[in-house]
């Protein structure tokens, strides 16, 4: 079986979740799937507190991917900038990324494998550098954290369980991962 | 097809006398237009540097240093109407022009990637790195547009609401 039919079966199973937009219009020109975990954050039952705003929010940034929007990208794994809207994490041959939901305070990031080009499955999330009490995942700390390894192992674990025998997409270019990827 | 408001927009829609908008719809919205910018300026930017254009030329013509610029032009949060301004004038030699629409009865799109794949085989598609299964070239069922997100119903696409916490997620 395909990978492609893996992540369709995944979704029809109810075990994977196809973002689409909060409010109709543009053309889906990526594809994002998540996991129940991303899905419950931004599924828009939020409350009005921090929480909702930061999720709806982030809701927005994960549209951003599905509308097809130029993303810049760090390719290197350790030199993300503030500014990279995306990541690839070392090791780069296990295929994980993440996305870097920056702005407001607490940062987030989302971790998640290519199934195909532009086809993200979000995985998991985790903030970035305070203890958030809705996400029951610790803040990541500094890079070199061990914390660090331990998201992407649960990143890659959670790919394992949904698609057993099927590695993530790995490309060799930015271009062969995303479209529209703006490398600097 | 022109699809009513959603739960997501009921405040929206009540009008002046209407509820409150809730805050984590507003930043929603705010978000949206963050991004927005953002990319209308990404865009503008790299018609330019098609044209030759590069930060360092960009930043000498609006006098700032090619630092900042490739900060303002780096992530959404760090735009102001007059970075925004500037930007444009020195890229594009143009201004913004304020415009706006309704979130209300907009028409969802007619083309989603997702379906596209869908009804496409594997054989066409991007190679796949190794370990992926290759061989089967099955013709996969375009989900019905009453469950993709953008759909009336759903915010998200159910594949199976069979349990209330599923039926729940589909509330935006």
């Amino acid at each position: 079986m395909s990978i492609r039919e893996q992540w369709k079966e995944r979704v029809k199973e109810g075990r994977l979740f196809k973002l689409g937009f909060g409010i109709p219009g543009p053309a889906e020109r990526r594809i994002v799937l998540m996991s129940p975990e991303i899905a419950e954050l931004v599924s828009g039952l939020w409350e009005n507190t921090l929480m909702g705003d930061r999720c709806a929010r982030l809701r927005a940034d994960l549209e951003n991917y599905l509308e097809g929007a130029p993303l810049t990208v760090c390719w290197q794994p350790f030199k993300g900038r503030d500014h990279h809207q995306i990541a690839r994490l070392k090791p780069v041959e296990a295929g994980v990324w993440d996305v870097r939901s920056v702005d407001p305070s607490p940062a987030l990031r989302v971790f998640f494998c290519l199934a195909e080009k532009d086809v993200m499955v979000a995985l998991t999330c985790s903030p970035r550098s305070v203890p958030v009490s809705w996400l029951e995942r610790p803040p990541l700390g500094p890079r070199e954290c061990k914390r660090w390894k331990r998201a992407i192992s649960e990143c890659k674990r959670e790919w394992g369980i949904l698609f057993p025998g099927y590695t993530p997409y790995v490309g060799e270019r930015p271009d062969d991962c995303i479209s529209k990827a703006i490398i600097d | 097809m022109t699809v009513s408001p959603r739960p997501l927009l009921t405040e929206i829609a009540a009008g002046h006398s209407g509820a409150p908008i809730p805050p984590a719809k507003l930043a929603y919205i705010q978000q949206r237009l963050r991004n927005r910018m953002f990319n209308f300026l990404l865009e503008k930017f790299l018609e330019g540097q098609r044209a030759g254009l590069t930060k360092a030329a960009l930043a000498r013509r609006i006098g700032k240093t090619p630092d900042l610029v490739n900060r303002w032009l780096g992530a959404p949060s760090n735009l102001t109407l007059d970075t925004i301004s500037d930007l444009l004038i020195g890229m594009a030699a143009q201004e913004l022009v304020p415009n706006s629409s309704s979130p209300l009865h907009q028409v969802e799109h007619n083309y989603s990637h997702y379906a596209d794949l869908a009804s496409r085989s594997e054989h066409s598609a991007p190679t796949q790195s190794l370990g992926f299964a290759q061989g089967a070239a099955a013709s996969l069922m375009a989900q019905p547009s009453s469950q993709r997100v953008g759909g009336e119903a759903a915010a998200l696409s159910l594949a199976s609401s069979s349990n209330s916490w599923r039926r729940q997620v589909g509330a935006i």
